[in-house]
Order: structure tokens, then sequence, then C-alpha cells
């Protein structure tokens, strides 16, 4: 839990976390493998270009590296890109996170009431 | 792989991870058909994605973003950058591009203006609603002449199946704000049938548009005025709606202020400042009032019926016409009605001719241009040519051809840019000289709108896209080392590049031609104004009566109007001078064609018109009773066909044959030249014969007096008392002369200007290039020098070399001046088409302008010390 006075000023989006957390689950992130831990997650069928985009903006925000990998077998002579997570898109996502937490602490039940309609 | 991967290509570019975006889609694709999904919905399933992708990499950073993604995208920051290092590069030659940008500048305002005038006069389609459906009643024997009786277009009028008739009539009246006639001012009025002006949709801004029930006999005189009338005699006052105002003296009700954009089918140099209705023509105007049986010429126009064809409406109204006139063949082709349409000033028989004038006039303004964007070339040119190091070190660091390119036709759109914006400028100031010049009334509204806004935007690309096709070729020749070498060589002795010694040959070739032209308009002018006429113009006044007046009308006038005080002589003749209708008799003697120029009068209109008699006499009142076979002839015609010999007593048979009858006659007298018809009909002599006593038409009663306004009242009040009636129209003999005059004047006008303007240009076109020839040639002068070759010797070079492409370019445009002066040589009145003091002279202006211009710089780079451009290298 964050107290107050803390001078991170990383705000991230739905979407931006979504991706975060997929790049810190899986050893190896790269476009296709964080589209599909996302569409296994959460449902979510993204397109490429937009993980692609948000990767890209992270990137500059200093949140994530990324390396260009040689081709593997199984892409036919394609390069690939991976993704690290940088200490600095850890603290963001934590905070993000923590942040969505508060919220929702104690309101889980309430929150199941109201999706059942009663 | 999917089919659509080359859609990808093209749709994801702007992203620096297109291809890992692509391979993703393609494996997704991939797996999609390997999970047993068919081929169109994999397709489909990967169009989606392709579609979400290239959403999210347009407008993944939001509007900034996007904004100077798009600037990027269209190369639109690359063009801000070339304007930016082109508008430096050009500041470091302040004069060059300041004379360049001035002269285009200049030329684009001239282009303008005349658009603005040409549009404004010419293809703006009358302000009518629905002008396509609006035609010309016109007469097939007369070649669509639209002047039809009145009675006759009352009865096409009521029997028309297939469209809806309306008349008008233009007349000149005094038009002021008080009855005792303080301040009266002349003005054109068109009388008009009832339904005209609704007919054509013409809406006034102020009151309500003239109604049927204002054209009926009886009616309460009203009219409508035209905007700029309302604002210089009223003031602009929306009061004035219901004010009295007076049409020669008569007392008339204003109605409406018509908007400025309605014109109704005129031309605009007869635009009307009043509309009336033909009922109040006989109160205005005078002489008898309409009636169904009124033989009065009006011009007949006609809105066809929606459904309605051309050809069936022409068919409608022939057979209405075959049914009031003397019925005629079916197969006679003089019989029958001709619809033209009036669509626009340029529309229906008058195209071809419009626009042709069109073409001439935008074709002589296109080559002053063309002048000026040379000029520009050049400076450009002159510029890319400093740079080629640059250039040559580019393309060797990757940069393409079209980039380059790119920033040529950059830098000459900033040029042409400003150039432009000074045109509007110079344009705003230019066409209201030209108004004057041109002697429009003021009812015509001339001044640059959005429509010339936009043409002269179209005129300033266009010359930057022009000018920057030479500089532009250094850029796309994308060869490195030519680029290097190039430069290198510009450095030491450079030659003058084929295209700038092109430009300078061009601007001469162009200036002479100009010059040439302007200096035969002005001969022709000048000729005009200061020509013996050869008889008392000043003098004269002419009395035109109205078609459909009794027989004896005419002598009855003559007979009274002798008696007027102030009348020194009166005389009868059947054309007054300088009519449009002529009677020549024209044939062929020793291989030239003669014309021959047939006046018919009375015994006294030699006397009146102050005609010299050179030898014999006039006709005898009685010879003119009996329409004797006597005739007097012109000098020229005694000269020619009689030289050894007096021709009096000589007959007519005495001259070749002609090609159609003529009369035969014996000469009596041979009386001094005169310019009785327009000089582009004077041909070779005239013939003077008695008037017939039965004319189609009413003669013209010419008057002799000293003062011409005490007479024309006295002349009008005598014919008024004489027959209250009728009211014959007087004019002054001179204003006729004066409206040719001023159509050479005008012609003059216009040409001067656009010849010196093109001299100037290529004046300075020709500084231009020689002073940086010269600049570049110093190492060379510097070496001659120094090898011994005197000052003389060097400018002497320098001067041959500059001056030739002016000559080459002075033979092309001299020939090509003598060929179309030649082909337009009746818009030369007077003139010789090769007059050698209008050619002389042209080719001496140039001469001394281009000498000027090169001598200049010569003397500078003369008089440089060879040592110190030695050592400085």
């Amino acid at each position: 839990m964050l107290g107050r006075g803390s001078a991170t000023t990383d705000y991230l989006g739905e979407f931006e976390q979504l991706v975060l957390f997929a790049v810190l689950r899986l050893e190896d992130a790269s476009g296709i493998t964080i589209h599909d831990e996302i569409e296994a997650r959460t449902g979510r069928d993204v397109s490429p270009g937009a993980i692609y985009t948000t990767l890209g903006r992270l990137e500059d925000r200093g949140l994530v590296t990324s390396e260009v990998l040689p081709a593997e077998p199984g892409r036919v002579g394609r390069p690939r890109k991976r993704y690290t997570l940088r200490p600095r898109g850890a603290r963001a996502l934590r905070q993000a996170y923590a942040g969505l937490q508060a919220l929702a602490d104690g309101s889980l039940g309430k929150l199941a009431q109201i999706a059942k309609g009663s | 792989m999917s089919r659509l991967r080359w859609l990808s290509s093209l749709l994801l570019r702007r992203s620096p991870d297109a291809d890992f975006v692509k391979d993703d889609l393609e494996e997704l694709y991939t797996r999609d058909c390997a999970n047993g999904m068919s081929r169109w919905r994999a397709d489909w399933r990967y169009a989606r994605r392709l579609a979400r992708s290239a959403f999210s990499i347009w407008f993944a950073g939001g509007l900034w973003t996007v904004g100077t993604e798009w600037l990027r995208e269209f190369r639109i920051d690359e063009a801000l950058r070339d304007i930016r290092f082109g508008a430096r590069l050009l500041v470091r030659q302040p004069s060059s591009t300041l004379i360049a940008i001035t002269g285009l500048g200049a030329a684009i305002g001239v282009v303008v203006s005349v658009f603005t005038v040409v549009d404004r006069t010419m293809l703006r389609p009358f302000g009518m609603d629905d002008p396509s459906s609006v035609v010309s009643v016109g007469s097939v024997r007369h070649h669509g002449w639209p002047y039809w009786p009145y009675a006759t277009f009352l009865r096409m009028k009521d029997e028309a199946a297939l469209a809806r008739l309306e008349a008008s009539l233009l007349e000149t009246v005094r038009v002021g704000t008080a009855a005792a006639g303080e301040g009266e001012i002349r003005r054109r009025v068109l009388f008009v049938s009832g339904g005209y002006v609704s007919m054509l949709g013409g809406r006034p801004s102020h009151g309500r548009p003239l109604a049927p029930s204002d054209d009926v006999s009886g009616a309460t005189p009203v009219v409508m005025i035209s905007h700029q009338l309302w604002t210089t005699m009223l003031n602009g006052d929306p009061a004035a709606i219901g004010r009295t105002i007076w049409l020669n003296g008569s007392p008339v009700t204003l109605v409406a202020i018509m908007r400025p954009e309605f014109t109704g089918p005129v031309e605009a140099s007869l635009m009307p400042a009043v509309w009336a209705p033909l009922a109040a023509l006989d109160e205005i105007r005078g002489g008898k009032a309409l009636d169904r049986d009124s033989r009065t010429t009006v011009e007949v126009v006609a809105r066809l019926n929606s459904e309605a064809s051309l050809s069936a409406a022409e068919a409608n109204l022939s057979a209405i016409l075959n049914r009031v006139q003397a019925p005629r063949p079916a197969s006679d082709p003089s019989h029958g009605v001709r619809l033209d349409s009036l669509a626009s000033p340029v529309a229906g028989r008058k195209a071809l001719e419009s626009y042709t004038a069109i073409a001439a006039i935008f074709g002589i303004v296109g080559l002053v241009l063309a002048l000026a964007c040379a000029n520009i070339a050049n400076l450009l040119l002159a510029s890319a040519t400093t740079r080629l190091s640059e250039i040559g070190t580019r393309l060797a660091l990757g940069a393409s051809t079209g980039r380059l390119v790119g920033q040529m036709v950059n830098e000459s759109l900033l040029l042409t840019s400003v150039a432009g914006g000074l045109g509007v400028v110079f344009s705003v100031w230019l066409v209201p000289v030209l108004r004057i010049v041109l002697d429009f009334p003021a009812e015509v509204v001339l001044r640059p709108d959005g429509r010339a806004m936009v043409f002269a935007t179209c005129v300033a690309v266009a010359c930057g896209l022009g000018a920057s096709l030479a500089p532009a070729r250094l850029g796309a020749s994308g060869n490195v080392l030519a680029a290097l070498r190039a430069q290198s060589a510009a450095a030491g002795a450079a030659i003058p590049s084929r295209r700038r010694v092109a430009y300078v040959g061009f601007q001469a070739a162009v200036s002479v031609f100009l010059l040439v032209a302007a200096a035969l308009l002005v001969r022709s002018a000048l000729h005009v104004a200061t020509l013996d006429l050869g008889f008392d113009v000043d003098r004269l006044l002419g009395v035109s009566i109205d078609r459909g007046t009794p027989d004896g009308y005419a002598r009855a006038a003559l007979d009274l109007v002798r008696r007027v005080p102030s009348v020194e002589r009166a005389a009868l003749i059947e054309r007054a001078p300088f009519s449009f209708v002529e009677e020549p008799d024209e044939f062929s003697y020793a291989g030239i064609s003669y014309r021959l120029n047939v006046h018919r009068s009375d015994a006294g209109f030699f006397e009146t018109a102050g005609l010299r008699i050179v030898r014999g006499r006039a006709f005898t009142d009685d010879e003119v009773a009996r329409e004797a076979a006597v005739i007097l002839v012109s000098e020229a015609v005694a000269r020619t066909f009689f030289p050894n010999g007096d021709p009096i007593g000589r007959t007519l048979a005495d001259l070749p044959p002609g090609t159609g009858f003529r009369e035969p006659g014996t000469i009596i007298g041979v009386v001094g030249e005169a310019m009785l018809v327009p000089l582009r009909s004077q041909g070779s002599g005239a013939i003077y014969r008695p008037i017939h006593a039965r004319l189609n038409n009413p003669p013209v009663l010419m008057v002799r007096a000293a003062n011409r306004e005490a007479t024309i009242r006295a002349v009008e009040d005598a014919l008024r008392r004489m027959d209250p009636a009728r009211r014959p129209t007087i004019s002054v003999v001179r204003d006729g002369l004066d409206d040719y005059r001023g159509n050479a004047r005008m012609l003059a006008s216009l040409a001067a200007p656009a010849a010196l303007l093109a001299l100037l240009l290529a004046t300075l076109g020709v500084y231009g290039v020689t002073t940086f020839v010269v600049s570049q040639r110093t190492a060379e002068v510097s070496v001659r020098m120094a090898l011994g070759a005197s000052i003389g010797d060097v400018a002497r070079l320098l001067v041959r070399d500059s001056l030739r492409p002016v000559m080459i370019g002075l033979v092309v445009g001299l020939a090509a001046a003598l060929i179309v002066s030649r082909l337009a040589s009746a818009s030369i009145g007077g003139v010789s088409p090769h007059d050698p003091l209008a050619i002389g002279a042209s080719i001496a202006a140039l001469m001394v302008a281009s000498l000027m211009a090169i001598v200049m710089p010569v003397r500078r780079a003369a008089r440089t010390d060879p040592a110190a451009l030695l050592r400085a290298g």
C-alpha cells in the first residue's frame, strides 16, 4: 500500500496494465505471446497493432525494454521482439494495482449483488 | 498466408513495428486455419484484426500526435522545412529575389485583373434563374437577330405553346431626382414587357418587381433602378421605395431596387440603370404609345417550358410567324425563327467569337506571365547551381531524387505564393483602372472576388510548378559525381547553361512581339485621333426617325427644322455617318479588289456636312426629286479610274463591272475625301447618289448647327409641336466617331502597358542572367586580363555572348509579330501591319533595354583588379 507523499507519477491505463501484467507473467514476452496470454486470462481478442502500439508507448516512457531476437524455427525466417519489465514499470504497475485494490476493498460482495440484479 | 497481407503493408507502414504486427497477424491467421476455420472466415478475421491494428497505430497518441503524424505522413513537415530553408537562401540575394517577386506579382496582378473583367462581363450567367432555358428569339432571315415589330411579338407571345416570350427595348434617358431637371444624368433604361423581370428571375433587394399589371395602357408609370444608381443618386436610402424620380422630365414612381447580381441578358457595356414597363415608353421617351399594331422594334427573349426542346419551340414559333407574316413555302431557308441560348454572355451564336476573344486576351497576358515566370526560373536555377555540391553530398548520403525535386518545387512555390499575394493586392488597384479604360457603365460591378482569389491561387501554383521545372531537373538527375563535377566546374570558368540562355531568348521574343503589337495599336489610335475626316463633324446632329412613321414625315420635318433659328443647314441622307449599315460596290480591276461606299442624300447634304466639291457640282433638288441618274464620285475614284482626263460627263459604265447590280449614273462632280463610314470599311472611295423617293427605312435628318445643345432642344420642341405623337431621337454625330476612336484608344491603352511590362520583365531577366554569368566568369576574366587582354576586349566578349540569345529571341519574336499583325490587320485601322516606324521602334526599345542590362554588370566585371581576383582564387 502506498502512503501519502509517494513520488511516482506514471499513471497507467487499463489496457496498459493488462499488457504489463502479461509481460510480467511471461518468461518470453513478445507480441503473439502477450496476445495469447491476455486472450486466455481475460477472453479479450486484442489486435496485435494495439499491443505493439501500447508496448511502444510504454517503452518510450521507460517502463519496459525490448530486444530483437533472431528468427526461430516456426516463424519461418522472421525475427521477433521480446519485452522485459523495467523497475520503473514494475513500480507503476504496483501502484496502479494497489490503487485498484484500495478502491475495491470491501466492495466485492456488493459488486456481486449488483451483478446478480438484486 | 492471408490474401490480405498486401493490405497490411499499406495500412501499417506508419508503425515502427509494422513487420512484427504483420507477422503476428499472419500467425493468428495460420492458427485460425489450422483450427479448421474456413479460408473466408479466417480472412475476415484477419481483416478485422488488421483494421483494429491500423486504427490503434493511427490514433494511438491523441490529437497532437495525430496532427504531427499527419504532417509527417503527407510530408508537410518536410515542405515547411524546405520553405524555411529556401527563404533563408533567398534572403541572401535580396535584390534579385525582390525584383523577381515584384515582376511576377505585377504579371499576376494583370492576369487576375483581366480575369475579373472577363469573368464579370463574359462568363457570369447574368444572374438569371435557370439560365439554360433562356433563349433569344431571332429571325433566320436576319441571322438570328432578335428584333421584331411589337405587333409580331404580341402574336407570338399569345400563341406560343412551348415557351414564354417577353420583350425589351433599350433607350438612353435623362434621370433626375427633381422635376426641374437639376443634376440630371444620362443612363440607359430598359423598357420591358410586364413579365420580363419575373420570368428571368430579377428579384429586387428592396421593393417589388415589375408586374404585368404595370405594363398596361393607363397604368401609373413605375420603375426599378439598379443597385449602383440607388447608392449614387439616392444615397442607398431604403426609404426611397415609393419616391418619385424623373425620366426625361416625366415623373415615375420607384417600386424596387434591383439586386446587383442580376443584369438580365444584356451586354456588360449596355447594362441598364433603370427598368420600366413598355407601356410607359411614350410617356418617357415620347412617340406613339405601343398597341397591338405597333411596328416599333423590340428585342424578344423567351424561357422554354420545362418539357420543350429547342427545335420543337423553334418549329412552334416558326409556324406562328408564318401565320403572322406573308406565308412562305416551308422549303424557304430564310423563313422561320431561330432560338439561341442566353445562358451566359458567351453562349449561343456569339460563343465562337467570344471564346476567341477570351483566348486572345489571355494569350497576351499569359505571355507576360510567362516572362515573369522565366525570371523566377532563372533565379532558382542560379540558386540551385551554387548549391550543386550540397546536392551531390545529399545524394551521396542517400537522399532520394524525389526529395530533392520536392525541395526545388517547394522553394519555387514559396516565391510564387508571395508574388501571388502581391498580385492580388495589385489587382485591387488595377481593376478600377481597367474599368475606366474599357468604359464600362457604373452598373457593372468590377472587383476581385472569391473566384478571382481562387484563380490567383491556381495561377501562383501553376507558375511555381512551371518555374521549378528546370531547377528540379538538377535535383532529379540523381547523378552524384556529375553534381560534384558540375559544382567544381561552376567554380571555374562557367559557360551559361542552355536553359538560362533559352529563357533569355524566350523573354526577348515575347517582348518584341508585344512591343510590335502595342506600337501598331498606338499608331492606329493616333492615326484615328488625328484623321482628317473630310467633313465638319463637330457641327452635325443626326435626327433618327422611328420606323412606322408615315411617308412625308421626314420631308415635313426637314422643312420645319430648316426654319429653326439656330439651324444653319439641314438635309436628308439614307444612313447616318459611322452607321454600321453600308452599301458597298465591290469589283476587281487589274488584280486589285476595290470597294466603293455608296451614299444616298438630297441636294443639300454636301453643304450641310461641309463636304468639299472640288470639281463640277452637286445634285439639284429637281434631280433628287426625279431620282435622276447623276452621281458624284470621291477624289480617289477620279484619280484611280480617270487619271488622265476629266471624270465629269463620264459614266459608271466606265468602271469595271461590280459583283452586284450597279445602277447607271453620269458623273457631275468630284467630292473631297471624307470618312463617312468606320475606318475599317473605308475602302477605295465613295459614290454619292440622289436619295430614293420611297425608302424601306426612314432617312436620317442631318442638321448643322454651331450650338449643339441649344439646337437639340429647339429641334425637339419644333418636332413635338409638328406631331406630338412622335419624338425622333437626336444624336451628336461626333459621339459615333468617339465610340469608334474609343475602341482604338482602348486597345492601345491595354496593349501599351502590357508591352512595357513585358519589356521591363525581359530587361530584368537579361540583367539577372548577365550578372550571374559574369560573376561565374570572373576567373576567366582575370586570366584574360592578366594575359594582356584590354578592358575593351573583355567587355566586347562578354557583351557579345550575352547579346546572342537576345538577338535570336528578337528574330523569332519579330517573325511571329509580322505574321500575326498581317492576320489581324483589320484591327489596326489606318496603319500598315508592317509599319516600319512601329517595328523599328520596338526593335530599338528592346536593344537599348538589353544593352543597358548587359553593360552594367560587364562594366563592373571589367573594372575589377585581375591580380586581386587571381589571388582570391
